[in-house]
Formats: C-alpha cells, sequence, structure tokens
C-alpha cells in the first residue's frame, strides 16, 4: 500500500499508466474480482432488459415493447437465446463464481494474492472479450443466434436453417470464451487454495465459503472440456461447413446434446454451490453459532459433485434417447435431493438454538433457502421420466430453473454483496434502502414465477413468441399478464441497488473492519484490504472458522487468527 | 516478516516486498506444478470428449474404416519417432536446467524445438497430400474428425512450442537454478501433449 | 402447490391417468415437505431471533442430532426409491413397450408444418399412401403406432390430452404408440424450437368414430388420386 502510494507521488507525471495498470489491467486479486462484479452488472442489464422483452411479447403478443418495439418471432428466438447464454455465462458464472471466488478466496484462507495473478488477468479479460463478441452479434448482418441456449443442432449448426450465419459463429466463440476463462480461473482458484493457506489454515478451518467456491470450481473443471470439443466441432459446422452434427452430412445430432448437458447439469450446481457456501458463512455469523455438521456437510457436496455428473440424461428423456436409460437416470437425479436435502437440514439445526441478528444478508440467505426449496422440490417432478413426458418443454421447466437459478443467483449473491461490501470498499450499503429492494425483490419473483408453475401444468410450451396463437392458452392469458406485470416491477426494483451502490459508494459512512464481529480472516484485514492484503505480517490461524458463543468466553466470538489486532 | 515464506515472489510487482503468502500444499509440489497438472487435468477431458466422441461416431459409422486407410500411414510413424525424440530432448534439457549447465539446457531445448516443427512440417506435407486427394474437413465425418482432431494437437504443439520459445528466452538473463522449475513445468506439458498423441494416432491411423 | 394439478388438460389415453397418478403422487410428497420446510424455516428464524440475555448455543453437530437428520434422510431415499418405482411402471407402458398396434402413422415434421401419412392398402408406406396437411385422424378406441421422422431439424411431437411427447429427430424413425378414449379435435404443437416458425407450428388431432374415420380416410385417398390424375 505505502509502495504503490510512493509510486504515485514519484512519478507522477505517469499518473496515466499507474491509472490503467490499477484499474485495468491490474493483477490484484481483489480489483479483479470488482471487475467481474462490474462486468456483470452490466450484462445483468441487457439480461434482464431480453427478460422484460420476453415477457412483454408473452403475455402482451403482436403489441410492441415499449422501448424496443415489435418483437417478431425471429427477434423472439434471438432474445430468448441470449438471455440465456447472457445470464447463465455472463450474470451468472462472474457474479456468483469469478467475483467471490478472486475477492473472498485469498482474503479467507490468509494469502496475499492468486496463486498466478496474470493468468487471473487473463481470465477477465477473455470473459471480457466473450461478453463484447456476444453484445457485438446483435448488430451483424442475420441478427444474433437463435437457436436456444442450448444451441441444439442441426438449427444451430447451419445457417440453412435460421439464415443467421455470423451471429452463430460470434456466440459459439463467446461461448468459448466464457468456458476457457471460467477453466482457468477455476484453476487459479483450486492451486491458490491448495497452496497459500495462511499458516494453521487446516483444511477443516478452511470457512465454507472456500470450500463450495472450490467444489463449485471443480464441478466446472471436469465438465467443460466435453463442450468446449462440441463448441470446435460446432464452430466448424458454422464457419467451415462441416458436418459433425447436421445428419444431411452423416453428422449426429444427439452428439451435442450429450457434450451438452454432460457439461450443462453440472453448470447448474456450479451456480448453486457458491450460494450453500455463503448461506452458511452468513448464518453461522448471525445466528452467532458454529455451522452445524461442518463434516457432513463437507461429504453431501462431495458426492453432489460426484453425482451431478450421471444425471445428465434428464434433459434428454424425449430426445430419443434409448428408453432403457430413462430409468437409471431418473434414479441417480432424483437421488440428488439426499445430499441436498442433508445440507438443507444441516441449515435448520443452525438456525435452531441461535440467537439470531435479524440483519440485511441474513435475510437474504432466508429468502434464498425459501425460495430454492421451491425449486429443488419441482427438480423432483422433471426427474420421474414418466411426469417429465408431460412436463418437458413447458412452462414448468421454466418455472423450475429460474426458482433455483435466481436464487442462487441473486438472493445468494445479493446477499453476498450485502455481506462483504464494507470489506470490499469500506463503505457501508444504506439499510433502509436494502430492504426495500429485498421486500420488494423477494414479493415480484415470486409473483413472477409462481404463476408459470400453474401455466406449465397446464400445458403451455416455452419458446412460442405468440402464444395468442393458441386458443388453448387462451386461459393463461391473466396469469402471464400478472408474471408480466411482477417481472417488470422485479426488473424496475434492481434499480433500487444500483442506486444504492451509486450512493454508499460516494456518501456511505465509513465501515469498520469488522462490523458484524465475524471470525473469519478477511475481517481481520482493513476495510478495504491493501495490496498484499496482510501488512508485513501474515495471520497465523489458531482455531475453526466458526468459534461464535463459546461457553465460558467473554465474547461470544473468536477470530481465526490472533496474531493481528482485528 | 514470516519465516516461513520460503517461495519466490509470484505475481508482485517488482519493488513489491511482499511474499505471495505462506506455502501449504503437499510437500514438493510447487503452485506451477500443481497448476500444470490441473491444467493438464481439463485438457485430459477436452480430450476426453474428443476421443469419445469419435469412437461413438466411429461405432455407428463403420465405413469409417475404409477412409482411414487413406491416411499415409508412414509419415504418421514417422511424426510418433519425431516427437517420442523431442520429448527425449526436452528431458535432458530440464536435467540440465537443475544441474546447471547452461549451454547443454538450450541446446537441448533448441533440439526440442526443431523436432517439434519437423513434425508440424510432416504434419503439413500430410495435410497438402490429402488435400491434393480431394479430402477436406467437409469430406465427411471421418476427415471432420480427422482434420479436427489432429489440428487441435497441432495448436497445443504451437503451444508448447511457445512456451519452450519463452524459457529459452529467459535464459539470457536469469540463472538456470531460477528457471528450473519452470522448466519442469514446460517439460510436463510438453510431455502431456506426446502422451495425447500417442492415443490420437493408433486411434486414428490404426483402427482400420 | 395443490391447486395447479387442476389445470391439467383431460385425459384423452389410457396412460393419461397413470401419468397424472405421478404427478399427483410427487405433488404430495413435495408438497409435505414444503409445507413442512417451509413452516419449519419461518418457526426457527421467529423463535430463535436474538433476545436479551440469551446467548446461542455452542455445538457443532451432536450426535444425537446429526442421527435425526441421517434417519430423516433414510425416509427421502426411500421416498425417493418410491417415485421411481411409480414411475418406472408408467415409463415402461409409454416408452418402452410397443404393443400390438391397430393403426400405424407416419408422422413427418419439417420447418414449420406436420404431415401425416397413411399407409396405403396393402399397409404400405409407397407412392399410394395417403397423406393429410397439420391435420391428424385417428379412430377413437384403437392403439396407434406413430413413426416420428424429420425432414431438416429437430422438432417435437407434443399432445397434451394424451401426455404423449417425443423429439423428432432428421433423418432418424421414433416409434411410439397412443390410443384414444374420446371422439373429439385436440392439440398437437411442436414443443422443440425450430426456427422463426416454431411459434406457429401446430396440428390439429381429430379422434373419430370408426366410421367417420374410414369415411375421411377414403374422401382423402379419392382427393389425392384426382390430384394425382390432373
Ligand atoms: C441452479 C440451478 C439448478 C439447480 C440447483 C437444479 C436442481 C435440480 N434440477 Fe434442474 N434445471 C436447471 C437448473 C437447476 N436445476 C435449468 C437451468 C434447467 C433447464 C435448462 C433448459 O432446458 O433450458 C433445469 C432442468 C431440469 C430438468 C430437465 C427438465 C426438462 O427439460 O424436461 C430436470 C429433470 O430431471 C431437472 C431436475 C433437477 C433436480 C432433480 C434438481 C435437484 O438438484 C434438486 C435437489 C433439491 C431438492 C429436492 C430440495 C431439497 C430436498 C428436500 C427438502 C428433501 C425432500 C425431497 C424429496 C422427498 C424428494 N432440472
Ligand atoms: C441466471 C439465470 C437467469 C436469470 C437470473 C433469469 C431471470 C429472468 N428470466 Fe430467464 N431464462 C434463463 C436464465 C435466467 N433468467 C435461461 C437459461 C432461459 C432459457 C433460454 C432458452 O430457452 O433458451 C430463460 C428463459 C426465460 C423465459 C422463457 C422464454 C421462453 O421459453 O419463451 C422467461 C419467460 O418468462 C424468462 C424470464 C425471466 C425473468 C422475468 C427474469 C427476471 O428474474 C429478471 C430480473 C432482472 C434482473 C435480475 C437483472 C437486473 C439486475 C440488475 C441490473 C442488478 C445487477 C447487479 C449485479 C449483478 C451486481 N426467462
Ligand atoms: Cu417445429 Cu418447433
Ligand atoms: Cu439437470
Amino acid at each position: 500500500m505505502s509502495q504503490d502510494q510512493q509510486g504515485h507521488d514519484e512519478h507522477g507525471h505517469e499518473h496515466q499508466q499507474s491509472f490503467i495498470s490499477h484499474y485495468i489491467f491490474s493483477t490484484d486479486h481483489k480489483m479483479i474480482g470488482k471487475q467481474f462484479l462490474l462486468l456483470s452488472a452490466i450484462m445483468a442489464c441487457f439480461g434482464g432488459f431480453m427478460a422484460y422483452l420476453i415477457r412483454w411479447e408473452v403475455a402482451f403478443p403482436n403489441t410492441p415493447a415499449p422501448f424496443f418495439g415489435l418483437v417478431t418471432p425471429d427477434k423472439f428466438n434471438a432474445i430468448i437465446t441470449l438471455h440465456g447464454t447472457i445470464m447463465i455465462f455472463f450474470v451468472g458464472m462472474p457474479f456468483l463464481s469469478a467475483f467471490p471466488s478472486n475477492f473472498l478466496v485469498p482474503l479467507m484462507i490468509g494469502a496475499r494474492d492468486m496463486a498466478f495473478p496474470k493468468l487471473n488477468m487473463a481470465s477477465f479479460w477473455i470473459t471480457f472479450v466473450g461478453a463484447v463478441l456476444l453484445v457485438s452479434s446483435i448488430f451483424v448482418p442475420g441478427g444474433p443466434v437463435a437457436g436456444g441456449w442450448v444451441g441444439y443442432p442441426p438449427l444451430s449448426a447451419s445457417s440453412e436453417f435460421t439464415g443467421v450465419k455470423i451471429g452463430a459463429v460470434l456466440w459459439i466463440l463467446a461461448l468459448a470464451c466464457a468456458l476457457v476463462s471460467s477453466s482457468l480461473g477455476g484453476m487459479n482458484y483450486l492451486v491458490t487454495a491448495a497452496t497459500l493457506r495462511a499458516p494453521g489454515m487446516t483444511f477443516n478451518r478452511i470457512p465454507m465459503t472456500v470450500w463450495f467456491l472450490l467444489a463449485s470450481a471443480i464441478t466446472f473443471f471436469f465438465s467443460a472440456g466435453p463442450l468446449i470439443a462440441g463448441a470446435f466441432m460446432m464452430l466448424m459446422d458454422n464457419a467451415f461447413g462441416t458436418g459433425f452434427f447436421l445428419p444431411a452430412k452423416g453428422g449426429e445430432p444427439m452428439l451435442w446434446e450429450h457434450l451438452f448437458w454432460f457439461f450443462g447439469h453440472p453448470e447448474v450446481y456450479v451456480l448453486f454451490f457458491p450460494a450453500l457456501g455463503f448461506g452458511l458463512d452468513i448464518m453461522a455469523t448471525f445466528t452467532r453459532k458454529p455451522v452445524f455438521g461442518y463434516k457432513l456437510i463437507l461429504w453431501c457436496t462431495g458426492s453432489a459433485v460426484a453425482l451431478s455428473y450421471i444425471v445428465w440424461a434428464h434433459h434428454m428423456f424425449m430426445s430419443g434417447l434409448n428408453p432403457l436409460l430413462a430409468t437409471p437416470f431418473s434414479i441417480t437425479t432424483i437421488l440428488i435431493s439426499v445430499p441436498f436435502a442433508i445440507i438443507i437440514f444441516c441449515m435448520f439445526a443452525t438456525l435452531r438454538n441461535g440467537a439470531i441478528r435479524l440483519e440485511l444478508p441474513f435475510l437474504w440467505i432466508i429468502g434464498f433457502l425459501a425460495t430454492f426449496l421451491i425449486g429443488g422440490l419441482t427438480g423432483i417432478f422433471l426427474g420421474s421420466a414418466s411426469a417429465d413426458i408431460y412436463l418437458h418443454g413447458t412452462y414448468f421447466v421454466v418455472a423450475h430453473f429460474h426458482y433455483t437459478l435466481f436464487p442462487s443467483v441473486f438472493f445468494g449473491g445479493f446477499g453476498a454483496v450485502y455481506y462483504w461490501f464494507p470489506k470490499m470498499y469500506g463503505k457501508k450499503l444504506n439499510e433502509k434502502l436494502g430492504f426495500l429492494h429485498l421486500a420488494l425483490t423477494f414479493i415480484f419473483f415470486n409473483g413472477t414465477f409462481w404463476p408459470l408453475f400453474k401455466v406449465g401444468m397446464g400445458g403451455m410450451i416455452r419458446r412460442i413468441a405468440d402464444p395468442s396463437f393458441y386458443p388453448q392458452y387462451h386461459q393463461f392469458q391473466g396469469l402471464n399478464a400478472f408474471a408480466t406485470v411482477s417481472a417488470i416491477c422485479l426488473i424496475a426494483t434492481q434499480v433500487i441497488f444500483l442506486w444504492n451502490l451509486v450512493l454508499s459508494l460516494n456518501h456511505g459512512p465509513q465501515a469498520e473492519k469488522n462490523p458484524y464481529q465475524s471470525n473469519t480472516l478477511e475481517w481481520i484485514a482493513d476495510s478495504p484490504p491493501p495490496h498484499g492484503n496482510w501488512g508485513p505480517v501474515l495471520p497465523v490461524v489458531t482455531s475453526d472458522p466458526y468459534e461464535y458463543s463459546k461457553p465460558g468466553e467473554a465474547k461470544d466470538w473468536q477470530p481465526q487468527a490472533t496474531n493481528l489486532p482485528v | 516478516m514470516d519465516k516461513n515464506t520460503t517461495l519466490p515472489v509470484l505475481g508482485f510487482e517488482p519493488g513489491d516486498q511482499l511474499p505471495t503468502g505462506h506455502y501449504s500444499g503437499p510437500v514438493g509440489l510447487t503452485p506451477g506444478r500443481l497448476g500444470i497438472w490441473a491444467l493438464i487435468a481439463s485438457e485430459i477431458v477436452l480430450f476426453a470428449g474428443l476421443f469419445g466422441s469419435f469412437i461413438l461416431m466411429r461405432l455407428i459409422n463403420p465405413g469409417w474404416a475404409e477412409e482411414a486407410r487413406h491416411l499415409n500411414l508412414y509419415a504418421g510413424t514417422l511424426n510418433s519417432l519425431v516427437l517420442l525424440t523431442s520429448n527425449f530432448f526436452m528431458m535432458k534439457s530440464s536435467k540440465s536446467f537443475v544441474e546447471d549447465r547452461a549451454e547443454d539446457a538450450r541446446k537441448f531445448m533448441v533440439f526440442t524445438m526443431l523436432a517439434g516443427f519437423v513434425f508440424l512440417g510432416i504434419k503439413a506435407y500430410e495435410y497438402s497430400g490429402e488435400f491434393a486427394h480431394g479430402e477436406f474437413p467437409t469430406s465427411g465425418g471421418f476427415w471432420s474428425f480427422y482434420f479436427l482432431m489432429t489440428g487441435i494437437h497441432a495448436l497445443h504443439i504451437l503451444g508448447g512450442l511457445f512456451a519452450i520459445f519463452l524459457l529459452l528466452s529467459k535464459t539470457r538473463h536469469e540463472p538456470l537454478v531460477s528457471l528450473a522449475s519452470r522448466a519442469n513445468i514446460t517439460g510436463i506439458y510438453w510431455s502431456f501433449v506426446e502422451v495425447v498423441w500417442i492415443f490420437l494416432f493408433p486411434l486414428l491411423y490404426l483402427l482400420a | 402447490m395443490f391447486e395447479m394439478l387442476g389445470n391439467l388438460p383431460e385425459q384423452l389415453s389410457s396412460f393419461a391417468g397413470d401419468i397424472d397418478s405421478v404427478l399427483k403422487f410427487i405433488n404430495l410428497l413435495t408438497g409435505i415437505f414444503f409445507v413442512g420446510l417451509e413452516g419449519y424455516l419461518i418457526y426457527l428464524v421467529v423463535r430463535y431471533r436474538q433476545k436479551k440475555g440469551k446467548t446461542a448455543k455452542y455445538e457443532h453437530g451432536d450426535k444425537a442430532q446429526i442421527l435425526w437428520i441421517l434417519a430423516f434422510t433414510l425416509i427421502i431415499v426411500f421416498l425417493d426409491f418410491l417415485i421411481d418405482y411409480k414411475g418406472a411402471h408408467v415409463w415402461a407402458t409409454v416408452k418402452e413397450d410397443l404393443p400390438a398396434c391397430d393403426m400405424t402413422v407416419q408422422v413427418q415434421a419439417k420447418q414449420f408444418d406436420w404431415t401425416f401419412v397413411y399407409p396405403d392398402k396393402d399397409g404400405n408406406f409407397g407412392p399410394n399412401a395417403i397423406s393429410s396437411y397439420r391435420e391428424f385422424h385417428v379412430p377413437v378406441g384403437k392403439k396407434i403406432h406413430v413413426v416420428l421422422t424429420s425432414k431438416d431439424v429437430i422438432h417435437d411431437f407434443f399432445l397434451p390430452e394424451v401426455r404423449l411427447k417425443q423429439d423428432v429427430m432428421p433423418q432418424r424413425f421414433i416409434n411410439e404408440w397412443f390410443d384414444t378414449q374420446k371422439v373429439g379435435t385436440y392439440h398437437i404443437v411442436c414443443d422443440e424450437l425450430c426456427g422463426y416458425g416454431h411459434t406457429r407450428m401446430t396440428a390439429v388431432l381429430h379422434v373419430d368414430d370408426q366410421q367417420t374415420f374410414d369415411d375421411w380416410l377414403a374422401s382423402k385417398e379419392k382427393e389425392q388420386q384426382g390430384g394425382t390424375a390432373q
């Protein structure tokens, strides 16, 4: 820190350059984390706007959407594709995985930086390039890709079926960037946590957030390869006219489905694990209790990771897969409820007998649990192959995955942002605005997606631009309109959050080092932590992360490292 | 300052005296080595995806056996030998790093790179032969896979060559011992690229 | 959660009821967990909020409580397999075993419409086969064998009232079957994104009594022969 400031003083005339190395090509893990946060916020605005267009078109087909115009069927297809791709790869991944992994992993294990800071910077810029490619595909001739975020061939593998060529190539390249960047990132988090822990930070003293971020990275790491291979094939099909996935040229579309879902299913847990990690840490802090069943939770996470690789075909029950495979895949799929049930029970046991402080981050986590439970339970409907005969491809699936993704990415993610914001910027977020944001998000989120379960049960199918064309769906007009109005309110609510960010960054009260009397190492560092995080002396870890309310102690918390002032 | 910080400084701007942290990984593993193994693990999954797809499609299409016979088996075999030799040189070079013999280290690295380029040259010769016969990536499933897989492998060779080149240029201003770990990592990567070829070669050329 | 099952379309096929019963069963189980766990969550948060003079209990996971959790988990494992067991039967009826059918119809999908091809008098799908565009007529009460194929991209053949759904793959022939129990007109939709016309790729399922069906087929045949004679 003092080094940096000296640098500024001595080379005042080189200020331009140091701005670039500080804010843009920074190798500091905290800055890179913040860059990922900013990128995901920008992309969330795109994804959110597209969600608005989707909802508008579904509820009020053939009426021009305000701020956009008429959503024609080809535009609609492009919009859902971009919405899905952006939300998963350019909001979910950066916001839930890259941003916290970068910001928190070194801080929570007591390292000074990532193991490979340059690689870390590269992984941000690769994601950035991917995001730019994807957004720029909106403006190329032929328009952006329109084959759904799952990109099933032949539709997505040849311009002959959609008229989209450049857009499809850009989409694949963007996907590849996201995959490569997250692989590099994952490697970095793993190596960092394996090799750079502070003295005394043994495996059973690692906070849950770190464990779950690692679980997420590992899950990603071993599933992305096949899809990268598939992306190469898809790229060649689109750009050079090969026929890997085109039956007319001897190819096999099912191959892509397998490669995609072998990645795709683990990917949804990649976007779920971090939220569990934040949840456990935040719960421990605000219940003033140790996390219940630390080891048990880790075993369950491990088995969930393992199981996640052998369930992918539940997305393909209707694809013409050998029907004899459906039952085995149903069994593995439904069995995943077991580890997650145990984790959720452990969370409940953590709440039990606690002295719960109803503060903002905690309430976000309760919101996450309450809503995710619905998403998880509705997954069981889909996991049963016979029920999926009816439900596959309906709005029930849409409701299911928004009830899993939105709670993880936004309830879990916002919980983390509200919790760690003081550490990140040394400022406090405005509480009143925060509560308002939470309450409205909770109400409008349920208002948006709860009706969609009913609509889906009624048989309304996904990915149609014009429900009014189907007389049997006219009965759902009311529900759809209700969902749309809620969705618009939900998106508008997020402005409160952005406003809160801007307001608090500029005028927020100064945050203490450790505003919640929390134990984990990051609260020992200054807010915000300086370059190198710890000053001259590394923290020496002397206790478990969750030693709250230990009987016979004067205070109800015990920092993990005692050699540094808190 | 913590007594336990024995690691070389990683990723800090010059002038920064702060060590990255306390090394707490498994004994004998540097972050670099762990990193390269992690990278290789992810590459294995990638190639597993490719190989798996190829084998699957190969089983569906028995006709591909006939097309595989059009490959240049001699060039392929020769290339396997070339890669083996190049690996041998790289091993020699890594060893010279540890033993601090700069001349040898450089010499063997140059040999490694030469062999690598010979490999690429032979590959290019094969490609041109195939193009001359009218076999392009678009000439059917087998050829798509053949060009894709060998192409991706060739990209890895290029990447490896680039890494070796960087290492070579570093030996000009840095003492060998401080580069030994890096040489080791580069060597591991280079062997991995070789191993991939060892699987690729029979799968494409011999399974006729 | 419970009332949404009321939205299910009517049950047309003999197995529609089976599929619905799986849905109802899962709905019941998950419904119980939903109500129980949400209720418990609210209870915990309200009951254990911070009060003066009370501290949290210091516990890492005592044996008794963990055993409780694991015992509860056993119940869940049991319920999981119960769901699998119930579902496997239904799946086998609908998707695994192709029963002896009274009639075979080829369903051809292409961007963006459906063609239903009926065999000629000799049961062949040769040049004399009768094709019907966007209208699928079947005789009531009969078991229909459908052979699904696509000319271009993946489509999906979805008959909501029958509870039958199957992706239609290009250049493959996928065999499915269904039967009907009531005369009427029902819906066919394409449930896989297949391009800009996907949103309008529908067809109509006419379940006729045998007489009406035969008449329709005969008239279709005549129409077609007239068409080729010209
Ligand atoms: C964060 C994301 C996330 C998460 C966590 C999940 C979790 C689960 N999902 Fe979901 N899913 C998606 C995101 C996610 N999903 C997405 C994005 C899609 C669609 C992609 C597309 O097609 O575009 C999808 C689609 C999808 C399908 C395919 C549907 C179809 O297209 O036909 C299926 C089918 O099996 C499924 C099942 C499950 C199951 C069984 C779980 C389980 O992991 C849930 C386990 C948790 C619980 C069950 C709750 C806790 C347990 C208890 C409280 C115990 C009581 C339980 C019992 C009695 C059983 N999901
Ligand atoms: C993480 C994933 C994610 C998220 C959060 C969302 C959020 C939303 N989604 Fe989306 N959705 C998908 C993933 C996601 N979706 C996927 C994968 C598909 C499938 C695509 C396909 O079929 O191919 C899909 C499809 C899909 C459909 C079905 C389209 C169809 O089949 O025809 C609909 C329709 O209602 C819909 C609606 C919405 C709405 C109203 C929201 C709302 O919740 C949106 C609320 C808005 C925001 C949350 C953004 C604004 C927030 C900020 C500006 C603050 C940001 C700050 C930070 C990040 C720090 N989505
Ligand atoms: Cu055909 Cu959708
Ligand atoms: Cu899944």
